[in-house]
């Protein structure tokens, strides 16, 4: 069998990685915008080869397709999907495993992925604002109050704006930042994306514990995989700005210590109907991953902070270490829509731990973090059961590898605790370096039993009140009485009016 | 006992200077001598020294990155803020005050002369070592770091704190951090540092301890309440003393009441351990000045008289309880005792104090009144009974202080206190 895997990064090696596990053997393709030297690895090892090329141009693809005729393409990453590659492959008659550019606006455009939720009364929906006009969301930050302020378009996981207010002698500061950062997302969305009008989106914002729900759908079938927790922040202590994920913890088994099988089961559900919805609204099946950036929030219990058309990054490596199931079989199942009976068997034993690393200045400034030599010390990888994947990195001419600028490296751990993954995985973390001296950021901090224990005294803080509120029938709903005006159910009617 | 705050933004659309304000109004009480601002802004380093905190300093003073101390009126400023312009590289040093310890001026030069062309933390980390004794430090640059330092043993606290994905802010005390809608992360080791800037936050313990420990002090006295000291909630802990103030206090007495207003924790584990009512017994004019951290005796007197209007009924014809959070010149108490006998007419008064007799000192340069002036140094205990006009003075035992302390997995300085030789 042969298969051509569509992208560059982490997630493409983990999925390749776990592609060539399986009994068939596949002879492993790949189309890739940078020389990854893990995919490449990989292809050559299975007698195939690695392709670079325009992964967003939809023809560039399809050359690299008809020139392989492979059985199965895996199209890993948002922007290729967003671009039409799938859709150009599936006109051409290839088996694709990944979401069609219209199915893709479920991330592509966060407006629309509120739409839908509201429109189909999905639970786990935030109220939000969607602006095209830069004048009436300035507007709207004159009173916006507590709330998170999104690119409306998916900008590669980063220029959120989470603007807890809930101070009132801090609120003018606070709407000054608002509308400046506001004026800042009309003027890069404007530039760099011609693919939609609606360019900024007002959401009210929540509290609690973050985790991600992968699924894998043929349309009708949902085969849900294990719950992973992802780390935004890019520094210790969970301090700095926003990143795709600086590492995630998993298991051991479905569900990880902070959330409850219930919590779980609601959160596949609601991706669940989502993707009826999605399939109802556009008329096209859904064949490929899909997962929800869920949150167990006050309002609601388990939340959808965003949706993503793709499998996490990092999330899916954790699946690599545990999973014991022909993973090609449920993706060409999926991709066939033969995912009926399909069974994922995993290590239910083993806890996993991601830990990403970076070069200094991602995520914010990306052009001081490319360009550097890097290096693995073979040794503690040899002695390690460890996996390291390789993301932003390149292999040049010069046989030397070299940052791109994102995270560079994913190394990917398990054990019987999370403590004892985070501890391996450290070890290999210590055997990467900069040749050149520049400083390479990660987080040890991940996988350390403070940070689990505050994971799990927040979630059942939260718990506790999503519970009452449950109880007393208020579940999604924020009541907010304006003395003299009336009582509303949206939490966006802030009741207090910044002055101006 | 100064009270230090950094705050740094990640995104320099932010201008931080009303956080700052709020996080200072929240550590005041560690210090209404002098404020000293410095904040980063694209034209380099500017700072300022005020003798109150207004907000409308801040709208001058301003930038996405700053650091800012509100320092007691016994520290000589000068030694303990500096801001050197240098050609490529200016810094602002913040220090706490220390007898002995290198003044800021020097603090700044050596870290200076570590930190052309390397990087900030590796300067304040090569200072420590080769200065003898640097406090606890803020140093900013106007290369967009920020390194703060907690030093050993530890005496006085430090938080690490985020406001979402925007801020860092370090703190003396956690309330400043919350008061501006931020999350305590942690606090910071003794002799550790953390080193803040765009593209990088690394903390390190570059220092280390034999045996680490926290002032006595702050946890019964100098710190809010509601702060949490090297992950112990103040409030939790005197609430503590108060029930172990319990176990050697043998009066039958009607009511308990805290004076002045931090003592009051203590006067509730008291209540709740002798099963008597807890009453309100005095309201306060005017300003949280800390009365014992006066240097000159009448502003002591006077800063004590205003914090005490009796509420008459609580007292009339009562046995009563008076906890205080500590006996230093006995001012406070004499002047409490005797309110209460002569101008409202209690019929008994008993004094239970929350910590140990101070009979030395501070060697950390706490500038606790000289051995001549302190009340225990001085008088015995039926002297210093005859002194204060109560009916009984009862002091929780050093031991007590310290059992509380392992009850909390923190350990203490005693160096100033009765029994406390050993640290």
């Amino acid at each position: 069998m042969k298969v051509l895997i569509v992208g560059d990064g982490g997630r493409e090696h983990a999925l390749g990685l776990m592609v060539s596990k399986s009994a068939v053997e596949p002879t492993i393709y790949v189309a890739a915008g940078h020389r990854n030297p893990g995919l490449l690895k990989l292809a050559e090892g299975s007698g195939g080869r690695m392709y670079t090329t325009n992964v967003l141009d939809p023809a560039s693809v399809v050359k690299v397709a008809e020139g392989t005729s492979p059985d199965l393409v895996i199209v890993g990453p948002e922007e290729p999907q967003f671009h039409g590659v799938v859709d150009a492959l599936k006109e051409r008659g290839f088996t694709v495993f990944g979401a069609t550019s219209k199915l893709a606006r479920i991330e592509m455009s966060k407006a629309f992925a509120r739409e839908l939720m509201w429109k189909h009364g999905i639970p786990g929906r935030l109220a939000y604002r969607a602006f095209a006009s830069m004048e009436e969301a300035l507007e709207y930050m004159e009173m916006a109050g507590d709330v998170v302020i999104k690119p409306a378009r998916q900008a590669g996981g980063k220029g959120v704006k989470v603007l807890a207010d809930t101070q009132a002698y801090l609120m003018d500061d606070r709407a000054r930042v608002k509308k400046d950062y506001v004026r800042k997302l009309f003027r890069e969305i404007a530039s760099k994306y011609k693919d939609i009008d609606v360019k900024v989106l007002i959401e009210q914002r929540v509290e609690g514990v973050e985790y991600t729900v992968m699924v894998v759908t043929d349309g009708s079938t949902v085969l849900p995989l294990p719950a992973v927790q992802d780390h935004p922040h890019a520094f210790e202590m969970d301090l700095g700005p926003e990143t795709g994920g600086m590492g995630s913890i998993a298991g051991p088994g479905i569900v990880p210590p902070f959330l409850t099988r219930d919590e779980f089961e609601l959160s596949v559900d609601i991706i669940r109907k989502t993707i009826q919805a999605l399939q109802k609204e556009l008329g096209e099946e859904y064949r490929g991953a899909i997962s929800g950036q869920m949150m167990l929030t006050a309002v609601w219990g388990p939340t959808v902070i965003e949706f993503y058309s793709r499998f996490g990054d990092p999330e899916i490596a954790n699946l690599l270490p545990i999973i014991e199931s022909d993973f090609l079989d449920i993706l060409d199942r999926a991709a066939t829509g033969r995912l009926a009976g399909a069974k994922l068997r995993i290590r239910e034993d083993l806890a996993t731990v991601v830990k990403a690393i970076a070069p200094m200045g991602y995520p914010n400034n990306k052009s001081i973090a490319r360009g550097h030599p890097v290096e693995v010390g073979s040794e503690a990888l040899s002695k390690s059961d460890c996996y390291l994947l390789y993301s932003a990195v390149e292999l040049r001419d010069d046989g030397r590898l070299y940052t791109t600028g994102s995270r560079a490296f994913e190394v990917v751990c398990s054990g019987g605790t999370i403590e004892e993954a985070s501890a391996k995985a450290e070890e290999v973390v210590a055997a990467v370096r900069c040749t050149d001296g520049w400083p390479l950021i990660h987080r040890a901090d991940i996988g350390s039993r403070e940070l689990l224990r505050e994971r799990i005294e927040l979630a059942e803080r939260i718990r506790a009140v999503y519970r009452y509120r449950a109880e007393r029938g208020v579940l999604g709903t924020s009541i907010v009485w304006v003395p003299g005006k009336g009582i509303f159910f949206d939490p966006l009617q802030s009741p207090v009016k910044v002055r101006r | 006992m100064t009270g230090l705050l950094a705050i740094y933004a990640f995104d320099d659309i932010w201008r931080v200077g009303k956080y700052v304000y709020y996080g200072l109004l929240a550590l005041q009480h560690r210090g209404q001598g002098a404020f000293q601002v410095y904040a980063l802004s694209n034209e380099g380093i500017a700072g300022g020294l005020f003798k109150e905190i207004r907000q409308e300093v801040f709208a001058e003073l301003n930038g996405w990155s700053m650091i800012a101390a509100a320092f007691p009126d016994y520290v000589d400023v000068r030694k303990c803020s500096y801001l050197l312009k240098g050609t490529d590289l200016e810094l602002a040093v913040l220090l706490d005050s220390s007898p002995g310890a290198p003044p800021a001026e020097e603090v700044a030069n050596v870290i200076y002369s570590k930190a052309v062309g390397g990087n900030l933390a590796k300067a304040v980390e090569e200072a420590v070592q080769l200065l003898h004794g640097v406090n606890d430090l803020l140093v900013m640059s106007s290369l967009g770091e920020v390194v703060a330092y907690r030093s050993t043993p530890g005496l006085r606290p430090l938080v690490v704190g985020s406001y979402g994905f925007d801020m860092v802010i370090v703190a003396s005390e956690a309330p400043a951090v919350s008061i501006v809608g931020g999350e305590v992360r942690r606090s910071l080791s003794p002799g550790e540092l953390i080193y803040i800037t765009r593209y990088l936050v690394r903390s390190k313990r570059i220092k280390h301890c034999s045996r680490c420990s926290v002032c006595a002090l702050e946890l019964v006295y100098m710190a809010r309440p509601d702060a949490i000291i090297d992950g112990v909630e103040v409030y939790a802990f005197r609430r503590r003393l108060g029930e172990k103030l319990a176990e050697v206090f043998d009066k039958d007495v009607d009511v308990v009441i805290g004076v002045p207003e931090t003592a009051i924790p203590y006067a509730i584990g008291l209540a709740q351990a002798l099963g008597k009512r807890f009453e309100l017994g005095f309201v306060s004019t005017g300003s949280r000045a800390r009365s014992a951290l006066k240097a000159d005796p009448l502003e002591r007197l006077a800063a004590i008289q205003l914090k005490m209007n009796p509420v008459r009924g609580v007292f009339v014809g009562k046995k009563v309880a008076i906890v205080d959070d500590s006996l230093v010149t006995g001012a406070t108490a004499k002047t409490v005792i005797q309110i209460l006998r002569n101008r409202v007419g209690a019929k008994e008064v008993h004094l239970l104090l929350a910590s140990p007799k101070i009979v030395r000192e501070c060697p950390h340069g706490l500038p606790l009144p000289s051995r001549e002036e302190l009340l225990a140094a001085n008088l015995d205990d039926d002297l210093a009974l005859k002194y204060v006009e109560a009916d009984s003075i009862t002091w929780i035992p050093t031991d007590a202080l310290e059992s509380t302390a392992e009850e909390h997995g923190i350990s203490l300085c005693l160096s100033c206190l009765e029994g406390g030789e050993r640290s």
